[in-house]
């Protein structure tokens, strides 16, 4: 298997699987509304454990597979040493640096699921919820630096700039908390697009 | 033998004393030395409370121990880390996965250690719900390990296997190992009790047994060249 063609696979079904734990799986256990409290989210976990494990791993595994790919995209633009070879490496850096992030907040929200009580289980969903929110920013720049170096060598521009728009709004969540839920929601839905279509993208470079 | 340190032997010498000191800190000072605080039906906090009771009646022991053993940690995904980087063959594909896991871990074992040192200081000066409840986070900060530890492992193994630098055996021993890593953590939660240690021995025995190939330089090439002058 190629190194394009993994990337490729990494990027779709990353996608497909984090899509499934955030919407099928997770959001039920959320309220399916923003203004759900943290504690009764973590009740949720609670009562359904079984549940809110399988939505940890199908959300945060297929989120850090999509994270692994996006890395070796910056990676790759930086070892060909072309223009965005500069952004491709600030780039790899930074999602190296996030996905440690994830994994210590896939690591809270698998301990929020089977949790003894509410209150460890809030307090893990706070935690995770301020990593997040200071993570945004970092995942925003690293998809701004990855996305304008994709554009500046000339790749197919849809996906560069689904991401940018995606990185964007992600940035404003950060400076601008109290924005909206709809900024927030169409940041990760504009995400998830634009990984979806790079990783077809690249399935079809690889093949050709 | 290497007579100098190079990244080669520096690779060599992290995944041979990382998992050994880890087991022997770990596994067999911590408990002997400090106690063993863990106990049937004891929930999270009071486990954790424990524990911070026993690590004050010897503080400078609790946190050496502490620091050595996630240095040890450290020094295992870092080996891992350069291993996976130096793989440029027929595993290349394979090996660019752990590649990025394992440095990730690494970060995650930082701030474990991190946590667990403020809550030993916080106990110290009196403010025990706070102390436990860091304890706490600290314990559950690892909550991923399993899994990436196994993902990470898998791939590694497969990488290994499709190199034919290093012994086979040593590398369908990590492949399958990581893979049973995982079946367990998505299946049956936590570290999967004793059966989990046994796994994550077999594994560090397959680990050591990769490390002593690449010091000894048995593989001339690929993988063993392992991150190479």
């Amino acid at each position: 298997m190629g190194s394009s063609r993994q990337t490729g696979l990494l990027l779709v079904i990353g996608t497909i699987v984090a899509a499934i734990g955030w919407f099928v799986l997770y959001l039920p256990l959320a309220g399916g509304s923003p203004d759900t409290s943290t504690a009764q989210v973590a009740q949720n976990m609670i009562d359904s454990a079984t549940r809110a494990h399988w939505a940890v791993i199908f959300a945060y595994g297929g989120f850090i597979s999509i994270l692994v790919a996006l890395a070796f995209v910056a990676r790759g633009m930086a070892m060909g040493g072309g223009a965005g070879a500069g952004n491709g490496n600030i780039g790899m850096i930074l999602f190296l640096l996030f996905s440690a992030g994830v994994l210590i907040v896939f690591g809270l929200e698998w301990g929020a699921a089977g949790a003894s009580s509410v209150e460890h289980g809030t307090l893990f969903l706070d935690l995770t919820g301020a990593i997040s929110t200071g993570g945004q920013i970092v995942l925003a720049i690293a998809l701004a630096l990855t996305t304008l170096g994709l554009l500046s060598e000339g790749n197919n521009p849809i996906a560069p700039l689904v991401l940018i728009v995606a990185a964007v709004l992600l940035a404003l969540n950060f400076v601008w908390p109290g924005i909206g839920a709809w900024s927030q929601f169409g940041a990760w839905i504009l995400f998830m697009l634009g990984t979806l279509i790079l990783g077809i993208q690249t399935l079809g470079n690889s093949d050709s | 033998m290497e007579d100098k340190m190079n990244s080669r032997s520096l690779t060599g010498w992290c995944l041979v004393l990382g998992p050994l000191l880890m087991f022997i800190i770990w596994g067999l000072l911590d408990p002997l030395v400090i106690g063993d605080a863990s106990g049937e039906g004891l929930s999270p906090s009071e486990n954790a409370l424990g524990y911070l009771e026993l690590a004050a009646a010897k503080p400078a022991v609790a946190i050496l121990f502490g620091f050595l053993g996630s240095l040890a940690m450290i020094a295992t995904f870092a080996g891992f880390t350069w291993l996976s980087r130096s793989i440029k063959g027929a595993g290349a594909t394979w090996a660019s996965i752990p590649g990025f896991i394992f440095p990730a871990l690494a970060a995650v074992a930082i701030g474990f250690i991190g946590l667990s040192i403020s809550a030993q200081d916080l106990f110290a000066d009196g403010f025990t719900a706070a102390a436990a409840q860091l304890e706490v986070v600290g314990n559950n900060l690892g909550g991923g390990f399993g899994l990436f530890w196994g993902i990470g492992a898998l791939f590694l193994g497969t990488a290994l296997t499709c190199e034919k630098n290093i012994p086979a055996f040593l590398g369908w021993t990590l492949t399958i190992t990581g893979l049973i890593m995982v079946i367990t953590s998505v299946f049956f939660g936590g570290q999967g009790g004793s059966f989990g240690f046994i796994i994550w021995i077999v594994m560090s025995l397959a680990t050591i047994g990769v490390g002593i190939n690449i010091l000894r330089g048995n593989a001339a090439s690929g993988a063993s060249s392992a991150a190479t002058e």
